[in-house]
């Protein structure tokens, strides 16, 4: 149960992260592009959008310079021609020279000029004045009198014809803008100068021409004194005669021409062109708000911004569908991959779609089908092994109870015939002849060597079925040895030979194992050594061997195995051939059971041999010692 | 050896065995001692002759028809006047645990077949040293 809970657990987070990952991986991919493109077409369309106001403004500018300009030159021209004829000017000359007094010739000249003013347009006033500045003549009369001398343009009109810097008068909104041209005489020498003020609304007329500016677009001049404005301004609340400042109009009043991003006068950030007019001493501004000049600009981020939001929700949810339709059959296909570990083989996926998935999904099914059969296969494996094994035991269960029967029939017509022999041997049936004494002890040997015959059998049928328990019991194997060699002695000396008992002093006195089987096995290789040897000794050594194991040593100087049959010497019913057998008796059994008894007990044995000089077994055992012993050692 | 048979020459035994020649050694061996034997070829003729008489020892085969051995013990367990008397087992059951599943039961001791004549009387005397002088 907690296997599948968290199974379930880590199946959502993975197919969580799954889905995330693949629309993570759409807007991503399809976001940055968008994003890259409308970054770089805003860059770009900024770019031109600015160039284009840039170059609007710039030619208003331009524009405003040339009509300027030619106005300028235009009312310089009306003011020679005013003096082209040469009596006129003859008449002027004198008037100034010798008559400037004499009215007569002041009305004269007055006449000429209300004419030459009536010509023209771009002059509201002429007049005439004297080299001390004071007007001699005017067209209109109340200028007559009045003194020039201080007024800006006197000292310039003297050095040159010109055009003199627009100036307010003291104390009212008059804007003057003063044209002069020197009177010459014959003689060359300046006599006088004519002044004409020109219209202060025609700059203002000039201005206010503002096509192609927009809402917010205007032009104007500003003057180098106080930074006055000479025009209006095209809003409301910015009288002339107030000192502005912006970057703009500081830039053109310091003489430099351009264009430039600032915050204009009216605290609102402008894009404006600004020019020095040398002529006029003024500077001359075109400006357009920021917010205005720019907005189709905007508009169009706007526009782009916009449709790169709905690309990227559009992907979004082209990548959630997309990611959804790849998750979904991976999230099927996970349920029924949990159903058959659950154990339901009949869950197969549903192919969706002829695809990558789909391809896994007919795997899938195909590695379900093989499963199922490889489960079935197994299960009928399991039944047949279940029935062999129930087979095998009864087998086992009949083969014990056979070899139990074995040993009871055997052992009781056995029971007669030694227990009848033994009646007779020991005179209980009356006395026999010494010949028949002799017979009796002949059935007698025999019906023994039957019984062990059969005890050997039965041993080794239990060795074999595996009916053999091994005890682990603390024994001290000196006195095993010792008792070995109580035993075995008399069969020894009945065969003339020495047994020599020898136990390691290193030893350990006490050792954990099945004393009866280690005796039993011990029994066995003497009882075979005594068998095999005719002269000489024979020895059992108990070896300590240093670590992990101890041996038992059995060595006599009996007839030795030859070679080839060291192979074989520990199989049932083998001794070295048929005539051994005949010659020396025996079952066959003692070495198998031997073999068979060490193994069980965890050890094994070995026999070296030389034929004609005696053969050495060896019974390796595992070291056990008991607890408390351990704990010493 | 003389100490052993001395004590067992006026002793009444009862031998059950469904083999004639497993009784006859017996009984000529323990006759042959100066023992008064009784036969029974199975438990209930054991039983049977056991109302009657109370021997000193019960040797009994374990493989018998009509009653086994282990029947027959458990009925005489159940019998107060018989509840000293020595049973033993004396069976061709030798296989390893045939011992130890015989003393569990109760018998008192457990010879196996072949029997060895020259040794059967001490064996006895050994394996029940409770015996009754």
């Amino acid at each position: 149960m907690i296997n599948q809970a968290s199974m379930q657990s880590s199946r959502f987070r993975s197919l969580t992260s799954l889905r995330t990952t693949l629309t993570a991986a759409f807007v991503v991919l399809s976001v940055l592009p968008v994003a890259a493109a409308v970054f770089f077409s805003s860059q770009r369309i900024q770019a031109q959008s600015q160039a284009q106001v840039n170059t609007l403004l710039d030619a208003a500018a331009q524009n405003k310079l040339d009509t300027i300009q030619n106005w300028i030159a235009g009312s310089q021209q009306t003011l020679r021609i005013a003096l082209a004829h040469e009596d006129d000017v003859i008449e002027m000359t004198d008037f100034l020279s010798f008559h400037k007094d004499d009215e007569a010739a002041r009305a004269a000249v007055t006449k000429n000029l209300t004419d030459l003013l009536a010509k023209q347009q771009d002059f509201v006033s002429l007049f005439v004045y004297d080299l001390n500045g004071e007007i001699v003549a005017a067209t209109d009369p109340v200028d007559v009198g009045k003194f020039t001398k201080t007024a800006p343009y006197f000292e310039g009109s003297l050095v040159a014809d010109s055009v003199h810097p627009p100036f307010y008068n003291v104390g009212s909104s008059d804007l003057n803008l003063i044209f002069t041209r020197q009177i010459i005489d014959e003689q060359g020498k300046l006599v006088g100068v004519m002044a004409g003020r020109a219209n202060p609304n025609t700059l203002a007329a000039f201005m206010a021409q503002r096509a192609g500016l927009g809402e917010t677009g205007e032009t104007y001049l500003v003057s180098l004194e106080s930074n006055y404005f000479l025009t209006p301004s095209r809003f409301e609340g910015f009288p002339q005669r107030r000192s502005y400042h912006s970057e703009g109009i500081n830039r053109s009043l310091a003489g430099e021409d351009g264009l430039a991003s600032y915050v204009g006068y009216r605290d609102v950030p402008v894009i404006g062109v600004y020019r020095w007019l040398p002529d006029l001493q003024v500077g001359l501004m075109v400006e357009e708000d920021q917010a205005e000049a720019y907005a189709a600009l905007q508009q169009t981020q706007r526009a782009n911004l916009i449709a790169a939001v709905v690309a990227a929700l559009i992907s979004v949810i082209a990548g959630s569908v997309l990611a959804i339709r790849i998750v979904r059959p991976i999230g099927a296909l996970t349920r029924v991959t949990q159903a058959l570990a659950a154990g339901d083989l009949t869950q197969r996926a549903a192919i969706q779609a002829r695809n990558e998935i789909g391809d896994l999904g007919i795997a899938f099914n195909q590695m379900a089908s093989q499963l199922g059969e490889t489960l079935q296969s197994l299960e009928k494996s399991v039944q047949e092994a279940r029935v062999a094994t129930a087979m095998a035991r009864e087998a086992n269960r009949l083969k014990s109870e056979f070899l139990s029967t074995m040993s009871h029939e055997l052992r009781t017509p056995l029971n007669a015939i030694i227990g009848f022999t033994e009646i007779m041997m020991a005179g209980m049936s009356g006395p026999m002849s010494e010949k028949q004494q002799h017979k009796m002890s002949r059935i007698h040997l025999n019906s023994k060597r039957l019984l062990d015959l059969i005890n050997d059998l039965l041993d080794l049928a239990k060795i074999e079925a595996g009916r053999v328990d091994v005890l682990y019991e603390p024994f001290a194997p000196r006195d095993l040895a010792h008792g070995i060699r109580a035993q075995m002695e008399s069969l020894a000396e009945q065969r003339g030979l020495g047994l020599v008992v020898r136990v390691d002093p290193q030893l350990p006195t006490v050792l954990l194992g099945d004393a009866g089987r280690i005796e039993q096995a011990t029994k066995n290789l003497l009882s075979n050594a005594i068998k095999f040897t005719k002269e000489g000794s024979v020895e059992l050594a108990l070896h300590a061997n240093g670590g992990d194991v101890w041996e038992i040593v059995v060595t006599d100087s009996g007839i030795g195995i030859p070679p080839h049959a060291l192979e074989y010497i520990f199989d049932e019913f083998r001794q070295v051939d048929g005539t051994s057998q005949r010659a020396y008796g025996g079952s066959g059994l003692g070495l198998a059971i031997t073999r068979n008894l060490s193994r069980i007990m965890g050890g094994d044995i070995r026999v070296t041999s030389t034929v004609g000089q005696g053969s050495t077994f060896t019974i390796t055992l595992p070291v056990s010692l008991p607890e408390e012993l351990e704990a010493v050692a | 050896m003389s100490e052993a048979i001395s004590r067992i020459s006026d002793w009444r035994i009862l031998v059950v065995d469904d083999e004639m020649d497993s009784i006859d050694v017996v009984t000529e061996v323990l006759e042959f001692y100066g023992a008064t034997v009784y036969n029974a070829s199975n438990g209930l003729e054991a039983l049977e002759l056991l109302e009657t008489i109370t021997p000193d020892a019960i040797l009994s085969d374990l493989s018998m028809p009509k009653m086994d051995g282990w029947a027959l013990l458990a009925n005489i367990r159940k019998n107060e006047r018989l509840t000293a008397v020595p049973v033993v087992a004396l069976t061709a059951h030798a296989m390893a645990g045939d011992e130890q599943r015989g003393k569990a039961a109760g018998f008192s001791a457990y010879l196996t077949k072949p029997i060895s004549v020259i040794t059967l009387i001490q064996d006895l005397v050994d394996q029940l040293p409770g015996l009754r002088q």
